[in-house]
């Protein structure tokens, strides 16, 4: 059904992931357990998420670029200047296969 | 929810104009949206104006903020290329330099600005750009791309850094000549000018302060050299001038709104005459933030000539319109990219009697926290996301700081500015 991106071991608590899926690059975060994932290309200018802050406790990523944060649910930016979601992704694991199933947003 | 009142025309499709229009509709405005440009060309961002678009790494492309369905979706209707001259704010109508008539029921003028110029011998030369428009910036790129080499920017406040730095960091040979002892200093103070001197010298920039452009020459009609009032003389293939803007009042003026630097506007972008709002760079507005730190319910007049400003004014201007009581009250913060490094600064500090650092300036990653009488007024923040977060915070809260916290460079200031805000 998802498209398998990794192990679950490759996912460690606070931390972030770049995988690829569907020919793009998507970051993946594990907050408290639980996998996010998000486009991983700033939607404003060119800047990768995963190389900005992640701010586990309000579920947000940074992009390092211009600071613009972005929701690890629903990839809503929530500062300017990004005024763009990027791409939300629904991640689930299966027996240690960590797999995206599907973009769960518009953007 | 939406109040519906006709048709509003916007004079102005930057980013506040742009910004109103799009906050129109989604606040559900379903009347007549008309928006109108004296450029020619579809609303854009103008942040890569003095950066990415003079070093040809971008396109139009890159920077138009919606594509052409997306007003014609959105029923906005655009007006490109028109230049509005007259205006009658009991007939309620504009007038364009061609004589065409448009009647309006709400009239949001989003008119910026434009470049101020040196009065110097020579400023007619050719070779001589600003980098306020697109067609200023692509002019600046096409000559660079024949060939140009030395670039002389006049001006180092925000803009001109950013074009001095781009232009160094892609191989030219730039001079930066800056009227203050340095580079930014006028919005930053002296000790963060000092970082930004060491910075441009550091970058191979020709960096000469305290003195300003006395005349412009050149060959054929074209610019060769400058030369500055203490009589140095700048080789030039071309000048960028970046000595700020002249906020363009003459129309609110002209429909009878009040003007005193700026167009005099309350919280909700309206203007002493009735249903003319006026946004972004032309707008004096009131700001908890206008006088330094948040204090209280005491708010002075401002005007920002920021990037988000602007598009918190068009927002804050179209919720008005449809009936909303929330009025624009957003920190003001901007960006500056310059040599691979992001500036944020958040607040409005024009005094202060203490800085307070932390970090590493030599490695272009540190903060300085501006403060006035204990409270945060403003925050630099380079290459440090987290204390740019909790500087936002603690701006927009207003309650006095523990300078031991701040200044203790292992203290977590994102977890201090969350235990202080409410």
């Amino acid at each position: 059904m998802g498209t398998k991106v990794g192990k679950s071991e490759e996912f460690p608590e606070g931390e972030v992931r770049v995988v690829e899926y569907e020919g793009r690059k998507v970051c993946i975060a594990r907050v408290e357990g639980a996998l996010y994932g998000v486009d991983n290309m700033c939607s404003h200018a060119e800047a990768y998420l995963s190389e900005g802050e992640l701010y586990a406790e309000d579920l947000e990523i940074e992009c390092p670029l211009h600071g613009s944060t972005f929701n690890l649910v629903d990839g809503e930016p929530q500062d300017l200047p990004a005024s763009e979601p990027v791409r939300a992704y629904e991640v689930v694991e299966d027996s240690d296969e960590v797999e995206i199933v599907k973009q769960t947003n518009d953007a | 929810m939406a109040t519906q009142r006709g048709k509003v025309v916007i004079v102005g499709a930057s980013m506040a104009g742009q910004s109103a229009a799009v906050e129109l509709r989604k606040q559900g405005y379903d009347g007549e949206i008309l928006m109108v440009s004296q450029e020619e060309h579809l609303p854009y961002d103008r942040p890569p104006l003095s950066k990415k678009i003079i070093t040809r790494e971008w396109d139009f492309e890159k920077i138009k903020l919606k594509d052409a369905d997306f007003y014609s979706e959105n029923n906005i209707q655009l007006k490109l290329g028109h230049q509005i001259g007259q205006v009658d704010p009991v007939a309620k109508t504009i007038t364009t330099v061609s004589m065409e008539v448009i009647g309006y029921d709400v009239l949001i003028l989003a008119t910026g600005g434009r470049p101020r110029r040196l009065d110097v011998p020579g400023r007619d030369l050719d070779g001589i750009h600003q980098v306020l428009e697109y067609s200023d910036s692509l002019r600046v790129a096409e000559e660079l791309g024949a060939g140009a080499q030395r670039v002389v920017v006049v001006g180092g406040g925000f803009i001109g850094a950013e074009a001095a730095a781009a232009l160094a960091e892609h191989g030219k040979d730039v001079s930066l000549i800056e009227v203050s002892p340095s580079p930014m200093s006028y919005a930053l103070g002296s000790e963060v000018g000092d970082v930004f001197n060491r910075i441009f010298k550091e970058e191979g920039v020709t960096l000469d302060t305290k003195t300003t452009i006395a005349s412009y020459h050149g060959a054929d009609g074209r610019v060769t050299h400058a030369k500055s009032f203490d009589g140095k003389v700048f080789e030039a293939d071309l000048v960028i001038e970046c000595v700020g803007i002249l906020p363009n009042v003459e129309l609110a003026e002209a429909a009878g709104c009040r003007v005193d630097n700026g167009v005099v506007v309350d919280g909700f972008m309206r203007t002493n005459v009735e249903d003319v709002y006026a946004i972004g760079d032309i707008a004096r507005f009131p700001s908890h933030y206008a006088d330094g730190p948040r204090n209280g319910e005491a708010t002075g007049l401002v005007r920002i000539e920021h990037w988000a400003v602007a598009i918190g004014h068009g927002a804050a201007a179209a919720r008005s319109i449809c009936g909303s009581d929330d009025p624009y009250d957003e920190l003001p913060w901007f960006w500056s990219d310059q040599f691979g490094v992001t500036y944020n600064y958040a607040g409005h500090a024009t005094t202060w009697d203490q800085t307070v650092w932390r970090g590493d300036v030599g490695e272009r990653k540190f903060s300085v926290f501006y403060l006035r009488e204990g409270r945060l007024a403003g925050a630099l923040c380079a290459g440090r996301p987290k204390d740019f977060r909790a500087a936002k915070k603690l701006l927009s809260d207003g309650s006095p700081i523990d300078l031991e916290v701040l200044a203790d460079p292992d203290s977590d200031l994102l977890k201090y500015a969350k235990s202080v805000s409410s």
